[in-house]
């Protein structure tokens, strides 16, 4: 039996409330509040409480622990992902997966561990005016973070999915790299997307937030922070509402919390939502603007001999072959990875319906699949998409397709499939409406070129929303300061992925965890002068 | 399709006003065939002329998956019912809702015939018909329908997929055991 020390916590004293067992209306009272508990919110609220602040973490998500992780896909998207796993774009064009969970989305990771490359730390600095983030000054806050989360070198052979991606980019002179991870004793069982059952995955679920319990730290769950009520400058207090006891609706209770500062860490599309429901001053009309995605699409595989794509560590092997080739502010350049692949996942993604997709769900233990992630957000053309409000105040995300990122989809399907080939695939589906399983690298190539490159066409993923409410120091294109201030608040800060200027262009986790860092021990300092 | 944008609009698809209507033309439901009854699952979101919208599509959406008996097949079914119903349930109220608006054109005679081209209600329609829905909607012109066949895709694909009894079917040995 794996040790649940997340229950033991709460049977040992922790100060742990479910809003979902709330009987009445509350009023709370504390120095700090953490908006939010997955990459941004978790690494906050450890360092305020280790230094003594008074730290309540508010969730809209379930509590899940360790001993809730039954690598069930039917258990794991509707209880630990927002939308049960299918958000999606206003069109609909693009599938958002995004953590709903205490722990966020750092509890469904896949562990995939880089550092924010450099190029987009120069385009911070230059073009969006960013004060403190040149890779020198950087360099600490990741060094810290990769120590506290057992970020280390993977050094177990990949598994077959990613060692098809290494072959064939080999056999076509393209270099790929090793990907490092936060784990600690990990079983190598590649379940990290349901939740890692034997804690060995360093979440927030089981390293800052365990940490900020233990020292006298509260976390409310299944609480929806709805609005900030505040007055010149400064605001007052946050109204939440309890969940019902499904979780996909507010209940009855709300709780309105006052305390000095603010922390808002629900994540990108979550943090700018909150900031629009609360009616801000917002001058220019930035709160939304310039969230991106790393939109991904994808191409599968049908290999001559067992990939097993759902064991193992999920991602190992990494390409930066086709961002490197041009300037970020350059033709759309992607970084290819590969995913697990379990069944849920695999018959949702391939396309077709009737006989074709029973034909091609058989081919599951054979099946290979590679993703190509787009750095969106350094091009003229890349603006990025804007959060807006629904008539029940929920968010979604207005993300337009934009022919500067089909030119860089239909590259990346090409380059993918060549790859595949290359690797010894017998037959590639480019996933599309329109494709059909192509015998050759030939024969492919002839298709993808001609394939329609369309809104509902072409599958387009993301689990890496970023922005919504950049940092800047112009206050006409940002939403924060570069220290997370909110411009038109004085007690507000946002230590998250929303604050990014652009896509990061890398899987982001590290990059969160390295700014939560120096923010929340800049803001420390703030609050002790 | 032979519909125009125009008429599309008209219909309501996903309009406020066409919900409303949509309620109360469909009135109680009436069908000669009956649905297998699962005693043990209480639906929460479809209906019973919900799920003979979906006893329809399922089995062409999924084919041989289902199992070779009819027996199997059966069985199947329900499962696929009842993951939908349970997937439904995890979704925004807003899409909920866009759901029942969907559900309610299927079934609802006019709209399906105009929209879906199935001209007999969908246990009665036969694989060929409901094959060439699927198939139009996926290739529509109008985003909507297009919209609409993937929600139904993803729905089918998943809750079969989630359940082991599948799991056989594609050599997929289920989670470790630790
Ligand atoms: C399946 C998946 C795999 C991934 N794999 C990797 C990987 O391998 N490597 C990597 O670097 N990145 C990966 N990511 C991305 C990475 O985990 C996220 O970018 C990162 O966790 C985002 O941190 P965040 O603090 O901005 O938001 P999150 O971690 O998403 O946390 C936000 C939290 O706020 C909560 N919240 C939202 N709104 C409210 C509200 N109104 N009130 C209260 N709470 C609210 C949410 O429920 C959520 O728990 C993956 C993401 C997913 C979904
Ligand atoms: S691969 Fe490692 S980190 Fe991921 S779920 Fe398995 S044990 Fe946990």
């Amino acid at each position: 039996m794996i040790q649940d020390f997340f229950t033991e916590g709460i049977q040992s004293g922790w100060i742990v409330r479910d809003g979902a067992q709330l009987q009445e209306d509350l009023l709370l009272e504390t120095e700090v509040v953490v908006i939010g508990t997955g990459a941004g919110g978790g690494v906050s609220a450890e360092i305020l409480s280790q230094a003594g602040k008074e730290v309540l973490m508010i969730e809209e998500g379930p509590l899940k622990t360790s001993s809730d992780f039954h690598m069930k896909e039917l258990e794991a998207y509707p209880s630990l992902y927002q939308e049960s796993g299918s958000r999606k774009t206003a069109d609909r064009g693009i599938t958002i997966y995004q953590g709903r969970a205490v722990g966020g989305s750092t509890t469904v990771n896949w562990t995939t561990s880089f550092r924010t490359p450099e190029e987009t730390l120069r385009v911070w600095q230059e073009r969006h005016g960013l004060v403190g983030f040149s890779s020198v000054e950087m360099q600490p806050w990741f060094d810290l973070m990769e120590k506290r989360l057992g970020i280390s070198d993977w050094l177990i052979p990949p598994n077959e999915n990613n060692d098809v991606l290494r072959r064939g980019c080999e056999k076509l002179g393209i270099p790929t790299h090793r990907i490092r991870r936060n784990v600690k004793g990990c079983f190598n069982l590649g379940y990290c997307g349901m939740g890692c059952p034997t804690n060995a995955k360093q979440s927030q679920l089981v390293t800052t937030i365990p940490k900020v319990l233990e020292s006298g730290g509260q976390l409310f769950y299944s609480l929806r922070a709805e609005y900030f009520v505040h007055d010149k400058g400064q605001v007052k207090e946050l109204v939440c509402s309890a969940m019902d006891q499904r979780g996909t609706r507010p209940g009855k209770r709300t709780i309105r919390i006052r305390a000095k500062s603010f922390i808002l860490a629900a994540g990108a599309i979550g943090s700018p939502a909150l900031l629009l429901r609360s009616n801000l001053p917002d001058p220019y009309q930035q709160i939304g603007r310039r969230t991106f995605l790393h939109p991904v699409c994808v191409s599968g595989a049908v290999m001559p001999f067992e990939v097993s794509a759902h064991f193992g560590a999920p991602q190992t092997i990494y390409s930066d072959h086709f961002l490197q080739q041009s300037p970020p502010e350059g033709p759309i350049g992607y970084k290819l990875e590969v995913p697990p692949v379990h069944p849920v996942l695999a018959a949702t993604t391939l396309k077709g319906f009737g006989l074709d997709h029973v034909k091609i769900m058989k081919e599951f233990p054979n099946l290979q699949i590679t993703l190509a992630l787009m750095r969106d957000g350094f091009h003229e053309e890349s603006q990025g998409g804007q959060v807006k409000l629904k008539k029940d105040k929920t968010p979604v995300l207005d993300y337009p397709l934009t022919p500067y990122l089909w030119e860089g989809v239909r590259r990346a399907l090409l380059s993918m499939a060549e790859i595949q080939f290359a690797a010894g695939a017998k037959q590639v589906l480019p996933v599309h409406e329109d494709s059909l399983p192509y015998t050759s690298w030939k024969q492919a190539k002839v298709a993808i070129e001609q394939l329609p490159m369309e809104v509902l066409k072409v599958l387009l993923v993301s689990a890496h929303v970023m922005g919504g409410c950049a940092m800047g120091q112009d206050e006409s294109n940002s939403v924060v300061d570069s220290s997370g201030k909110l411009h038109s608040m004085n007690n507000v800060y946002v230590i998250d992925g929303s604050a990014f200027p652009t896509s990061v262009g890398a899987n982001p986790q590290l990059s969160i965890y390295a700014l939560a860092a120096k923010q929340a021990t800049q803001l420390l300092k703030e609050l002790k002068s | 399709m032979a519909i125009t944008r125009r008429q599309l609009i008209k219909t309501g698809i996903w309009g406020s006003t066409g919900l409303v209507t949509l309620r109360l033309l469909v009135g109680p439901f009436q069908s000669t065939i009956q649905l297998p009854q699962n005693s043990e699952y209480e639906f929460l979101f479809l209906r019973e002329a919900d799920k003979k919208v979906l006893a329809g599509i399922i089995p062409v959406m999924l084919e041989q998956a289902l199992g070779d008996t009819e027996q199997e097949k059966e069985n199947s079914l329900h499962w696929v019912l009842q993951g939908v119903d349970e997937a439904i349930l995890g979704l925004t109220p807003s899409i909920q809702d866009e759901l029942r608006e969907l559900f309610m054109l299927l079934y609802f005679a006019p709209t399906r015939r105009l929209l879906a081209r199935v001209w007999n209600p969908w246990l009665e329609a036969t694989g060929e018909e409901i094959r060439n829905f699927l198939e139009q909607w996926r290739n529509s012109r109008f985003i909507l329908l297009q919209t609409a066949y993937q929600a139904l895709h993803e729905l089918i694909t998943a809750a079969w997929y989630a359940n082991p009894a599948s799991w056989d079917s594609i050599g997929y040995d289920g989670p470790p055991i630790i």
